[in-house]
């Protein structure tokens, strides 16, 4: 990753939807050379989704539930990640070094809506036990502007 | 605001590619460039829309370590532990949660010394006596699984 890269990914950090023509002003190189680099980024998973941000109180949500979960002994944890992946409504999920296995992030509705998700992760076979942690905030999906952390960016390993 | 099957139609394109040309999305939801443009304005404008993100891979840039933090607090400690946490660079969001913990922080840290940092700071300076860190080893995105619906007004 080189210099220019760094600058395309600063301009589409603050303004995800800019367009090439725009970044190539902006850092004096040709859009032929954006769109190159971008398309590379993206090959190489430097660049991963844009994607927009949305409130989900008018989507009939309320908020955000943080399920931690421990595997059952002698239980692969990527079983688990498998059906994460899959349930509705679970929009991040990972594998967790800490004081338990995993941890997934949903979108709820109401109390039925939590007490269903919590019970479709425990029946997941390779899950021992379940802790939960709620929150009102319905940013999806992080409730800062993350643009602003990625914009602050300045430096390359 | 009501929101109907089209709207959510949009809402999912956009979720998945905020990128995405209006005239693609138009020509999915079988209406015109314009009323796509305009839905998405009245989106915008109601605050569902609330803005776009380029997801970046941190590690390329050196950010080695997302993390979430659980923090247990009386309602003493909030304002010191918010104004640490604030002055951090790398934060990416945090919330008050009712559960396991008080408050729950997302970051994403160069090192781990930063993260044993924050602990300690946020132990001496804001007197907090439980703090949990979790590692995130494998963080997977399924925007797609967000199940929505259309609302009548």
């Amino acid at each position: 990753m080189d210099e220019i890269d760094l600058q395309i990914i600063k301009e589409l950090t603050r303004n995800p939807q800019i367009s090439f023509l725009k970044i190539a002003k902006k850092i004096g190189v040709s859009p032929i050379t954006v769109q190159r680099k971008h398309t590379k980024m993206k090959e190489e998973r430097t660049l991963l989704q844009s994607s927009i941000t949305i409130d989900l109180s008018q989507l009939g949500y309320n908020g955000k539930a943080y399920i931690m979960i421990t595997n059952a002994p002698n239980q692969e944890r990527t079983t688990t990640m498998e059906a994460l992946r899959q349930m509705q409504d679970v929009f991040i999920c990972t594998e967790i070094l800490g004081n338990f296995d995993l941890l997934a992030i949903a979108a709820v509705k109401n109390l039925r809506s939590i007490i269903c998700l919590v019970n479709s992760i425990r029946k997941i076979p390779s899950v021992d036990r379940v802790e939960i942690a709620l929150t009102a905030d319905t940013a999806f999906p992080v409730s800062r502007d993350f643009n602003t952390l990625l914009s602050n960016i300045n430096e390359c390993p | 605001m009501e929101i109907d099957e089209i709207d959510v139609k949009i809402l999912r394109e956009l979720i998945k590619d905020a990128r995405k040309r209006l005239k693609d999305i138009a020509k999915d939801c079988g209406i015109s460039s314009t009323a796509v443009f305009n839905r998405i304005k009245r989106l915008k404008t109601a605050g569902v829309i609330t803005g776009a993100v380029q997801y970046v891979n941190m590690e390329r840039l050196g950010y080695l370590f997302p993390a979430s933090i659980g923090i247990s607090l009386n309602s003493n400690q909030e304002p010191q532990v918010i104004r640490i946490i604030k002055e951090r660079a790398n934060l990416i969001a945090f919330a008050p949660s009712i559960g396991k913990s008080d408050l729950t922080i997302f970051l994403v840290a160069k090192s781990m010394n930063e993260l044993d940092y924050l602990k300690q700071q946020l132990k001496k300076e804001a007197g907090i006596e439980r703090i949990t860190i979790d590692l995130w080893t494998t963080p997977c995105l399924n925007f797609e699984n967000l199940n929505l619906q259309p609302i009548r007004a």
